[in-house]
Protein backbone atom coordinates (compact mmCIF):
# COMPACT_ATOMS: atom_id res chain seq x y z
CA UNK A 1 0.00 0.00 0.00
CA UNK A 2 1.45 3.56 -1.03
CA UNK A 3 0.97 6.96 1.20
CA UNK A 4 -0.32 9.29 -1.67
CA UNK A 5 -0.73 13.24 -1.51
CA UNK A 6 -4.20 13.93 -1.24
CA UNK A 7 -3.13 16.82 -3.59
CA UNK A 8 -3.42 14.61 -6.44
CA UNK A 9 -6.07 12.21 -5.11
CA UNK A 10 -9.45 12.46 -6.56
CA UNK A 11 -11.89 11.36 -3.89
CA UNK A 12 -15.30 9.49 -5.46
CA UNK A 13 -17.71 11.86 -6.44
CA UNK A 14 -21.44 10.95 -8.16
CA UNK A 15 -21.78 15.18 -8.00
CA UNK A 16 -21.59 17.59 -10.50
CA UNK A 17 -22.74 17.12 -14.28
CA UNK A 18 -20.06 17.25 -16.84
CA UNK A 19 -19.52 21.00 -17.86
CA UNK A 20 -20.13 22.53 -21.65
CA UNK A 21 -17.82 20.64 -23.90
CA UNK A 22 -15.64 22.95 -25.05
CA UNK A 23 -14.82 24.27 -22.20
CA UNK A 24 -13.97 21.15 -20.60
CA UNK A 25 -12.49 18.03 -21.99
CA UNK A 26 -14.68 14.85 -20.34
CA UNK A 27 -14.09 11.24 -21.33
CA UNK A 28 -15.82 8.23 -20.04
CA UNK A 29 -16.06 8.89 -15.84
CA UNK A 30 -13.44 11.83 -15.95
CA UNK A 31 -13.07 15.60 -16.94
CA UNK A 32 -10.33 17.93 -16.97
CA UNK A 33 -10.22 21.70 -17.63
CA UNK A 34 -8.22 24.57 -17.11
CA UNK A 35 -9.18 27.69 -15.29
CA UNK A 36 -7.77 30.94 -15.40
CA UNK A 37 -8.49 33.38 -12.35
CA UNK A 38 -9.37 36.15 -14.75
CA UNK A 39 -11.53 34.32 -17.50
CA UNK A 40 -12.92 31.18 -16.18
CA UNK A 41 -12.56 27.99 -17.77
CA UNK A 42 -10.70 28.26 -20.97
CA UNK A 43 -11.95 27.16 -24.32
CA UNK A 44 -11.12 23.58 -25.55
CA UNK A 45 -10.59 22.50 -29.32
CA UNK A 46 -10.27 19.56 -30.55
CA UNK A 47 -6.58 18.58 -31.58
CA UNK A 48 -5.72 17.15 -35.58
CA UNK A 49 -4.10 14.56 -34.14
CA UNK A 50 -6.62 11.76 -33.66
CA UNK A 51 -7.10 10.17 -30.26
CA UNK A 52 -4.95 7.41 -29.71
CA UNK A 53 -3.45 4.75 -27.32
CA UNK A 54 -0.36 4.09 -25.63
CA UNK A 55 0.73 0.99 -24.08
CA UNK A 56 -3.28 0.63 -23.66
CA UNK A 57 -4.15 3.46 -22.63
CA UNK A 58 -6.65 5.86 -24.01
CA UNK A 59 -5.05 8.89 -24.76
CA UNK A 60 -7.15 12.51 -25.56
CA UNK A 61 -5.35 15.48 -27.30
CA UNK A 62 -6.48 18.60 -26.94
CA UNK A 63 -5.88 21.82 -27.61
CA UNK A 64 -6.46 25.09 -24.90
CA UNK A 65 -6.42 28.59 -25.66
CA UNK A 66 -4.82 31.03 -23.12
CA UNK A 67 -3.24 34.52 -22.15
CA UNK A 68 -1.03 35.13 -19.26
CA UNK A 69 -2.21 35.24 -15.93
CA UNK A 70 -2.61 32.56 -12.78
CA UNK A 71 -4.74 29.09 -13.94
CA UNK A 72 -5.34 25.88 -11.92
CA UNK A 73 -5.91 22.81 -13.49
CA UNK A 74 -9.67 21.16 -12.88
CA UNK A 75 -10.22 16.95 -12.35
CA UNK A 76 -13.23 15.72 -11.91
CA UNK A 77 -13.75 11.82 -11.30
CA UNK A 78 -17.23 10.91 -11.45
CA UNK A 79 -16.52 6.98 -11.35
CA UNK A 80 -17.24 4.93 -8.11
CA UNK A 81 -13.68 4.06 -7.87
CA UNK A 82 -10.96 6.47 -6.55
CA UNK A 83 -8.68 7.36 -8.69
CA UNK A 84 -4.94 9.29 -8.82
CA UNK A 85 -4.26 11.35 -11.05
CA UNK A 86 -0.96 12.70 -12.13
CA UNK A 87 -0.30 15.92 -13.81
CA UNK A 88 2.56 16.86 -15.92
CA UNK A 89 3.26 20.90 -16.73
CA UNK A 90 5.76 21.78 -19.66
CA UNK A 91 6.90 18.41 -18.83
CA UNK A 92 7.66 18.09 -15.21
CA UNK A 93 5.86 16.44 -12.42
CA UNK A 94 3.71 19.22 -10.82
CA UNK A 95 4.59 17.56 -7.14
CA UNK A 96 8.33 17.36 -7.61
CA UNK A 97 9.71 19.30 -10.76
CA UNK A 98 10.75 15.61 -11.82
CA UNK A 99 10.69 15.27 -15.45
CA UNK A 100 8.56 12.94 -17.14
CA UNK A 101 8.99 11.46 -20.39
CA UNK A 102 6.71 9.71 -22.82
CA UNK A 103 5.80 6.56 -20.65
CA UNK A 104 3.65 8.84 -18.74
CA UNK A 105 0.68 6.19 -18.81
CA UNK A 106 2.94 4.04 -16.49
CA UNK A 107 2.99 4.73 -12.99
CA UNK A 108 6.61 4.26 -12.51
CA UNK A 109 7.45 7.34 -14.45
CA UNK A 110 5.89 9.07 -11.95
CA UNK A 111 7.41 8.12 -9.12
CA UNK A 112 10.50 9.55 -7.69
CA UNK A 113 11.46 8.00 -4.35
CA UNK A 114 12.69 10.46 -1.80
CA UNK A 115 11.88 13.37 -3.85
CA UNK A 116 8.32 13.48 -3.33
CA UNK A 117 6.70 16.11 -0.69
CA UNK A 118 6.74 14.84 2.84
CA UNK A 119 3.61 12.46 3.16
CA UNK A 120 3.49 11.03 6.09
CA UNK B 1 -13.99 18.98 -8.49
CA UNK B 2 -10.44 18.71 -7.56
CA UNK B 3 -8.52 21.65 -8.29
CA UNK B 4 -4.41 21.79 -8.96
CA UNK B 5 -3.14 25.62 -8.55
CA UNK B 6 0.60 24.87 -8.50
CA UNK B 7 3.60 23.93 -8.12
CA UNK B 8 4.15 22.46 -4.87
CA UNK B 9 7.62 23.51 -3.11
CA UNK B 10 7.18 21.58 0.19
CA UNK B 11 4.79 20.29 2.44
CA UNK B 12 2.61 23.57 3.58
CA UNK B 13 3.51 25.32 0.24
CA UNK B 14 2.68 25.92 -3.46
CA UNK B 15 3.75 28.14 -6.32
CA UNK B 16 1.11 29.39 -8.53
CA UNK B 17 0.86 28.00 -12.19
CA UNK B 18 1.03 31.05 -14.45
CA UNK B 19 0.82 30.99 -17.71
CA UNK B 20 4.10 33.32 -18.93
CA UNK B 21 6.51 34.12 -21.39
CA UNK B 22 8.71 30.97 -22.36
CA UNK B 23 11.92 32.52 -21.22
CA UNK B 24 9.74 32.97 -17.60
CA UNK B 25 8.70 29.70 -17.61
CA UNK B 26 9.46 27.21 -14.69
CA UNK B 27 11.03 24.74 -17.55
CA UNK B 28 13.43 27.57 -18.83
CA UNK B 29 14.31 29.13 -15.38
CA UNK B 30 14.71 26.36 -12.99
CA UNK B 31 15.20 23.18 -15.07
CA UNK B 32 16.94 24.46 -18.42
CA UNK B 33 14.58 22.33 -20.07
CA UNK B 34 12.18 24.23 -22.88
CA UNK B 35 11.37 20.81 -24.41
CA UNK B 36 8.30 20.17 -23.55
CA UNK B 37 7.13 24.05 -23.10
CA UNK B 38 3.29 24.25 -23.58
CA UNK B 39 1.97 20.48 -23.01
CA UNK B 40 0.07 19.70 -20.07
CA UNK B 41 -0.34 15.52 -19.34
CA UNK B 42 -2.84 14.46 -16.76
CA UNK B 43 -3.03 10.88 -16.39
CA UNK B 44 -5.37 8.86 -14.51
CA UNK B 45 -4.49 5.59 -12.18
CA UNK B 46 -7.79 3.92 -11.05
CA UNK B 47 -7.23 2.30 -7.31
CA UNK B 48 -6.39 -1.13 -7.19
CA UNK B 49 -9.29 -2.99 -6.56
CA UNK B 50 -8.51 -6.94 -5.98
CA UNK B 51 -11.45 -8.71 -6.98
CA UNK B 52 -10.78 -7.60 -10.51
CA UNK B 53 -8.49 -9.32 -13.20
CA UNK B 54 -6.21 -7.18 -14.44
CA UNK B 55 -7.18 -6.08 -18.70
CA UNK B 56 -5.05 -7.15 -21.54
CA UNK B 57 -2.54 -4.81 -22.92
CA UNK B 58 -3.68 -3.65 -25.94
CA UNK B 59 -1.06 -4.26 -28.81
CA UNK B 60 -2.39 -1.05 -30.80
CA UNK B 61 0.85 1.15 -31.28
CA UNK B 62 0.66 4.33 -29.52
CA UNK B 63 -0.95 7.49 -31.26
CA UNK B 64 1.43 10.83 -30.85
CA UNK B 65 1.35 14.23 -32.42
CA UNK B 66 3.74 16.28 -33.92
CA UNK B 67 5.38 19.51 -32.33
CA UNK B 68 3.04 21.99 -31.90
CA UNK B 69 4.26 25.80 -31.88
CA UNK B 70 4.99 27.29 -28.37
CA UNK B 71 3.63 30.99 -27.25
CA UNK B 72 2.98 30.50 -23.79
CA UNK B 73 5.15 28.29 -20.59
CA UNK B 74 3.94 28.02 -17.06
CA UNK B 75 5.66 29.89 -14.44
CA UNK B 76 6.02 29.98 -10.42
CA UNK B 77 3.91 32.44 -9.12
CA UNK B 78 2.90 33.99 -6.03
CA UNK B 79 3.79 31.37 -2.76
CA UNK B 80 0.76 30.13 -1.39
CA UNK B 81 -0.01 27.79 1.63
CA UNK B 82 -1.45 24.41 0.95
CA UNK B 83 -0.85 21.50 3.41
CA UNK B 84 -0.01 18.12 2.17
CA UNK B 85 -2.55 15.58 3.49
CA UNK B 86 -1.99 11.94 2.80
CA UNK B 87 -4.54 8.88 2.47
CA UNK B 88 -4.14 5.64 1.87
CA UNK B 89 -4.04 4.61 -2.19
CA UNK B 90 -3.15 1.49 -3.55
CA UNK B 91 -2.52 2.86 -7.82
CA UNK B 92 -2.71 0.17 -10.97
CA UNK B 93 0.61 0.53 -12.59
CA UNK B 94 -1.17 1.88 -15.72
CA UNK B 95 -3.25 4.33 -16.82
CA UNK B 96 -6.92 4.25 -17.47
CA UNK B 97 -6.85 7.63 -19.44
CA UNK B 98 -4.19 10.42 -20.00
CA UNK B 99 -5.26 13.53 -21.46
CA UNK B 100 -2.75 15.86 -23.47
CA UNK B 101 -3.41 19.67 -23.64
CA UNK B 102 -1.31 22.11 -25.70
CA UNK B 103 -1.65 25.30 -24.63
CA UNK B 104 -1.14 28.38 -26.53
CA UNK B 105 -2.73 31.83 -27.52
CA UNK B 106 -5.43 32.40 -29.67
CA UNK B 107 -3.18 34.00 -31.99
CA UNK B 108 -1.05 30.68 -32.47
CA UNK B 109 -4.27 28.62 -32.24
CA UNK B 110 -5.21 30.54 -35.41
CA UNK B 111 -1.93 30.26 -36.79
CA UNK B 112 -2.45 26.05 -36.40
CA UNK B 113 -5.94 26.57 -38.03
CA UNK B 114 -7.09 24.97 -35.06
CA UNK B 115 -9.25 28.26 -34.22
CA UNK B 116 -11.09 29.80 -37.22
CA UNK B 117 -9.81 33.20 -38.54
CA UNK B 118 -12.21 36.54 -38.01
CA UNK B 119 -11.92 39.02 -40.07
CA UNK B 120 -13.94 41.75 -38.11
CA UNK B 121 -12.48 44.92 -38.22
CA UNK B 122 -13.47 45.47 -34.50
CA UNK B 123 -12.16 42.20 -33.58
CA UNK B 124 -13.91 38.94 -32.03
CA UNK B 125 -16.54 40.65 -30.26
CA UNK B 126 -17.81 43.39 -32.81
CA UNK B 127 -16.63 46.18 -30.07
CA UNK B 128 -13.80 48.22 -31.16
CA UNK B 129 -13.66 49.12 -27.86
CA UNK B 130 -12.18 45.80 -26.45
CA UNK B 131 -9.73 46.06 -28.55
CA UNK B 132 -8.24 48.51 -26.34
CA UNK B 133 -8.35 47.40 -23.30
CA UNK B 134 -8.13 43.32 -22.27
CA UNK B 135 -9.40 42.42 -25.04
CA UNK B 136 -8.82 38.38 -24.73
CA UNK B 137 -8.52 36.99 -28.83
CA UNK B 138 -10.01 34.09 -27.55
CA UNK B 139 -13.15 32.72 -28.72
CA UNK B 140 -16.40 32.64 -26.40
CA UNK B 141 -14.26 34.44 -23.59
CA UNK B 142 -16.32 36.85 -22.04
CA UNK B 143 -14.06 40.38 -22.50
CA UNK B 144 -13.67 42.99 -19.33
CA UNK B 145 -14.50 45.68 -21.58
Amino acid sequence: MQRIALASLIVVSFTGAAQAQNRAVTVGDHLVAIEMDRLGTMPIYPAQVRDGRKGGTPISFTHVAVEKGDYKVLVQNNGARRVLACIAIDGRNILNGEKVGRDYNELSAWQAPGKAPATS
Amino acid sequence: MQEFAGWRTDSATIRRFMFTSVDNSAAVKFFDDPSAVGTMVVSIFPEVVREVYAQPRSAEPPTRGGPSPRSLGTGAGASERSEVQTVQFEPERNAARAFIFHYATAAVLEGMGVIPKVDSAFGRFGNKDCDKGSFTGIPNARPKC
